[in-house]
């Protein structure tokens, strides 16, 4: 039977979140929405201009909106599964507690708490030519021919830069999560397999990687939705150069509507963004949810 | 009884009135002031600026907020937006001024300058004029097309800095510097406006001032038409040009993936011997305590119409329509003008005047001093291009272009057409 007075109290409860969200979150999503359909110049609301499509029509024919597509879908492909790869093994490794796992987590973890501004300095001074510590190391190595080479400047290398980079970031947090995954299945399991002759090969295949699974859906779509927005680390490193080579969503709209003047057609690509990542999240929160039924 | 005490109650009601209405006479007018000089010396010279005026002022009061770089367009472009900017808003010269322009949110001031120009550098008026009209008064001024060398190294080489007069000498010294072993010009174009600059200097040796300024001013100023097209000869040699530079291995190895601070950090510890940069360089020198420095006049090509002619920039003090006081509000203006308040500038900033007051005795640097000389010889002068073009055009076309060019992803004939493109469609697009 309802209650009146509780659920009086439920909207009670419920108002100060719903008044926030809907001032600090819809309002804006709605008015950025409304203004991918626009035309004006940012300084005076005369100049608002309605032009429907417009905006969309043109991104679709805009060349570097799918040359900027193209670097997302391949920077989330190679730095997705570097991370979860990366991450399941160094989880496992910290998982069977060697001697000072525990200081090797807090290294791993170091990164995740620098702000990627500070990461990006330091990775583009690193790799400078000229003041770099990565080209006289290579040269060291025996490989010379690479001492001068524009790592950030050049459109076949800036972008696999920016990834590694990126990578070294966010290992340490999904190797945090990871570990915490493993911790909850429960030992028994794992002894009991042991008992029946599994190798370690068959337990990590047949108990832990299914157990895991709920982790590694919010690891993936946490790593997935984080490299789609990526914005910092490419500003500081390349601007998105050289010429576009690196130039992902987030730093095509942000030109777009900061550099070049144009916020309508900003607002736009930002929607388009928001639409990519909600199928990507719900086709993957969708298979991860088949999975888990056939499992 | 009662009538006295109406009477007295009348009296002493008429006698507040009036002490309240003299009061409010009295109340001196406060001016807000925004601007984006929050960092020293130049947020400290504007604040020097506002007490000293406030203090001769006793009827006004000038009210400085400073924002920090990045969040001051935004802020003013919000207030803006809003109807409730600052009584006095200081923007940046150029296409900046010209968006607030055009949208009428800022006061015609052309009678009002007009006394101040008889005492501004020539061809300066370009950053402040739009359709005709004056829009605000200068405040400081930056030299663009400034080439720092390091006199040490050249006397090395046996090169003597007067051929550093043209870009053929220079380009035959750096050829010497290359053949030593040195990468000769410290350059950093990941951010884009360093090869925005140096493209821009090329071109402004290339053309008169009023093809440059036309060119550029096309895509802002419907009234304004350029007999120079993008992708004619002379713009397209410009690119040629700067090419050139990058094929013959004159720029530092990092040219396209390091910052401009990388590159000022090369020349200043003496790894490259070139470095061009504006005005602002003699206070980068200093914080760098850089000792071989000297500088001439980026060199402009042998067949250069104007050859002693400068690029500039500058900020704009103006105001907006809403201001609550304009007569108060112009006269803060004046004030910036003044030969005191310009001394006052110069002597603490590094930087130079837009006004032609005899500085003889003033205190500068050396090499500041050095730069005002070549201000004082300049036939002309004419804002950076990206000050007076259409931020799209500019940004794809320059900005972004003069990476492509270095790259090989455009030719110099390509990056032409494209921004020929790029300004015929935009007139179109706007009717013009």
């Amino acid at each position: 039977m309802r209650r009146p007075g509780r659920t009086r109290f439920h909207i009670v409860l419920l108002l100060p979140a719903f008044v926030f969200y809907t001032a600090f979150w819809m309002a804006p999503a709605f008015i950025a929405l409304l203004s991918s359909f626009t035309q004006w110049n940012g300084i005076s609301f005369d100049s608002i201009r309605w032009v429907g499509l417009d905006n969309y029509r043109e991104l679709f024919q805009d060349r570097w909106f799918w040359n900027a597509l193209y670097n997302n879908v391949v920077f989330v492909a190679v730095v997705l599964s570097a991370i979860i790869v990366l991450g399941m093994v160094y989880a496992l490794i910290l998982n069977s507690k060697p001697r000072g796992h525990s200081i090797f987590s807090t290294i791993f973890f170091v990164p995740i708490v620098l702000s990627s501004v500070v990461i990006g300095l330091l990775s583009t001074q690193m790799l400078s030519p000229t003041v770099g510590l990565v080209g006289p190391a290579l040269a060291e190595l025996g490989l010379p021919g690479l001492e001068q080479h524009q790592w950030l400047g050049d459109r076949d290398t800036a972008l696999p830069m920016v990834m590694i980079v990126y990578v070294w970031q966010q290992l340490g947090f999904a190797i945090l999560l990871l570990l915490a995954g493993l911790r909850t299945i429960p030992n028994e399991y794992v002894e009991a397999a042991r008992i029946d002759g599994a190798s370690p090969w068959n337990i990590t295949r047949y108990i832990t990687l299914p157990l895991m699974r709920p982790v590694l859906t919010v690891v993936i779509v946490l790593v997935t939705t984080n490299a789609f927005l990526l914005f910092d680390l490419v500003i500081v490193m390349t601007s998105g150069g050289p010429f576009h080579a690196s130039e992902v969503l987030s730093v095509f709209m942000y030109s777009e509507a900061f550099l070049k003047g144009n916020p309508g057609y900003g607002t736009a690509i930002a929607m388009m963004l928001f639409v990519i990542i909600l199928c990507v999240s719900v086709i993957q929160l969708l298979l991860s949810g088949r999975m888990r039924k056939d499992a | 009884m009662t009538k006295r005490w109406t009477f007295r109650a009348l009296a002493f009601s008429g006698a507040v009135s009036i002490a309240s209405a003299s009061s409010a006479l009295a109340e001196p007018v406060t001016l807000n002031l925004w601007s984006e000089l929050s960092a020293p010396p130049e947020s400290t010279v504007l604040n020097k600026a506002v007490e000293m005026f406030n203090a001769a002022n006793p009827d006004i009061v000038v009210k400085h907020t400073s924002f920090e770089n990045t969040a001051y367009e935004t802020a003013l472009r919000t207030a803006f937006a809003g109807g409730t900017p600052p009584d006095i808003a200081e923007v940046n010269a150029g296409s900046n001024a010209f968006q607030y322009a055009q949208s009428g949110q800022l006061m015609d001031l052309t009678d009002f300058v007009k006394p101040t120009e008889e005492k501004l550098r020539p061809g300066l008026e370009t950053m402040y004029q739009y359709d005709g009209k004056s829009y605000g008064v200068l405040w400081g001024l930056k030299v663009g097309n400034v080439l720092y060398y390091n006199p040490v190294m050249l006397k090395e080489q046996g090169i003597d800095p007067a051929s550093l007069a043209t870009w053929e000498g220079w380009m035959e010294a750096s050829k010497k510097f290359l053949a030593a072993g040195i990468a000769p010009i410290a350059f950093g174009d990941r951010d884009q406006w360093t090869g925005n600059h140096y493209f821009n200097h090329i071109l402004h040796g290339l053309l008169t001032k009023e093809e440059y300024d036309r060119i550029g001013l096309q895509t802002l100023d419907p009234s304004i038409k350029s007999d120079i097209k993008w992708s004619d000869a002379k713009p397209v040699r410009a690119w040629e040009l700067y090419k050139a530079v990058a094929d013959a291995g004159y720029f530092t190895s990092g040219y396209l993936s390091d910052d401009n601070d990388t590159a000022a950090g090369l020349f200043f510890a003496g790894r490259a011997p070139f470095y061009s940069t504006g005005s602002w360089g003699v206070g980068m020198a200093k914080a760098n305590g850089a000792q071989n420095v000297a500088l001439t006049l980026f060199p402009p090509v042998s067949d250069s119409p104007e050859p002693t002619a400068i690029v500039t920039n500058s900020l704009l003090f103006t105001i907006p329509t809403t201001t609550k006081d304009a007569d108060a509000a112009k006269k803060f203006l004046e004030f910036l003008t003044s030969e005191a308040v310009q001394k006052l500038y110069v002597e603490e900033n590094f930087d130079l005047s837009p006004y032609t007051y005899d500085s003889s005795s003033w205190t500068m640097d050396p090499l500041l001093r050095q730069i005002a000389e070549l201000l004082n010889k300049a036939q002309n002068a004419s804002p950076f291009l990206d000050m007076i073009e259409d931020v799209k055009c500019m940004q794809e076309n320059v900005n972004e272009a003069n990476v492509a060019v270095l790259t090989g992803d455009l030719s110099p004939q390509e990056a032409g057409e494209i921004h020929q493109e790029c300004v015929e469609d935009l007139r179109a697009q706007r009717g013009w």
